[in-house]
């Protein structure tokens, strides 16, 4: 005899049901947590290096990369706690891989986590980790008209943060233009211009991420 | 790329759904802003079904288009991520479905 079972569950529900006990982890430690998404070569790294100078070990960095441990170099130079995850050909990071490591860090004296995803304008957007906000990097290198052409992360971004400002003079990518096209994409998102070259903004994220953590433990 | 992951993750939930039994057939929503190519899904599942023990699994898709909920009250649908409000031309919105692949229901053999 068949029988007919409504499942009525997203495709993503297992990852879903392992996001939601990482949620509760940090909840319970009591950090805030960003997934940082973008194209390759857009500049997170060197954002959350900017930040690591300034956090020293109340940053713990996981971040994704097909291969290497160079990211995890660069940011503890900079000073940040750091988690390598090498996902050896997959895409995005996924519940799980951050559940894995997780579990093995001391969460002590850390006040914010960013996940900082596999470089991928795509695929990663899609995946819950466990975090309160995803956040959005766009170089201007890459040009102004990503956001509406890869609209799927940009309408999910709690932030922008437009970075490599410094190349602006060299580089065709209107300003206005991508942030209003963000705007359409998602009237709510913060949008920060930011040069982890000359400085520039870095201040203004900083304190953004400030006031990530103060929500978090007020 | 991508849809070979989610086949294999619809893969694991059918069959933690079926709890054993024999899995006769499948039906998927796909929503229009998930970011899923419905003919890619379905190829891969071809693969990814019978990779994790589910054999002879008809697939059936649905596709579910997006709503979106404009803060003047206006609900209206579009397969645009940047479908501006028709009522006030504004995009003060949300998105309210069509960004998930849902996995609508799946019919077993008790035999």
């Amino acid at each position: 005899m068949t029988e007919k079972i409504r499942v009525a569950k997203n495709a993503h529900a297992l990852n879903d049901l392992v996001a939601q006990q990482n949620r509760r982890l940090f909840k319970d430690a009591g950090i805030a947590v960003v997934n940082i998404i973008s194209s390759p070569g857009s500049g997170k790294t060197s954002i959350l290096e900017a930040l690591g100078k300034r956090m020293g070990h109340s940053l713990l960095v996981i971040t994704g990369d097909i291969q290497t441990q160079l990211d995890k170099e660069r940011l503890e130079a900079a000073g940040a706690l750091a988690i390598q995850i090498e996902t050896r050909g997959s895409c995005h990071l996924t519940a799980n891989m951050i559940h894995s490591v997780v579990k093995h860090q001391s969460l002590s004296g850390v006040k914010l986590l960013v996940i900082e995803n596999v470089g991928n304008l795509v695929c990663p957007s899609s995946y819950d980790l466990g975090e309160d906000d995803k956040i959005a990097v766009l170089s201007v290198a890459e040009g102004d008209e990503k956001p509406i052409k890869y609209p799927s992360l940009f309408i999910r971004a709690a932030a922008v943060i437009i970075n490599k400002i410094d190349l602006l003079p060299y580089v065709t990518f209107d300003v206005s233009r991508a942030e209003s096209d963000i705007r359409k994409l998602n009237a709510r998102a913060e949008i920060f211009r930011v040069s982890c070259t000359s400085g520039q903004g870095i201040g203004d994220l900083a304190s953004y991420f400030d006031r990530l953590t103060s929500a978090v433990q007020a | 790329m991508h849809e070979y992951s989610v086949a294999c993750e619809i893969a694991a939930l059918v069959k933690h759904t079926a709890r054993g039994a024999r899995v006769i057939k499948i039906t998927l929503g796909v929503g229009a802003l998930s970011g899923i190519f419905t003919e890619s899904l379905r190829m891969y599942l071809e693969l990814a079904l019978p990779e994790a023990g589910l054999d002879n699994v008809a697939i059936e898709t649905k596709d579910v288009p997006a709503t979106f909920l404009c803060s003047c009250t206006e609900q209206y649908t579009s397969d645009k991520f940047t479908a501006a409000c028709p009522k006030c031309s504004g995009y003060q919105r949300t998105i309210v479905s069509g960004q998930d692949c849902m996995v609508e229901s799946i019919e077993v053999d008790d035999d």
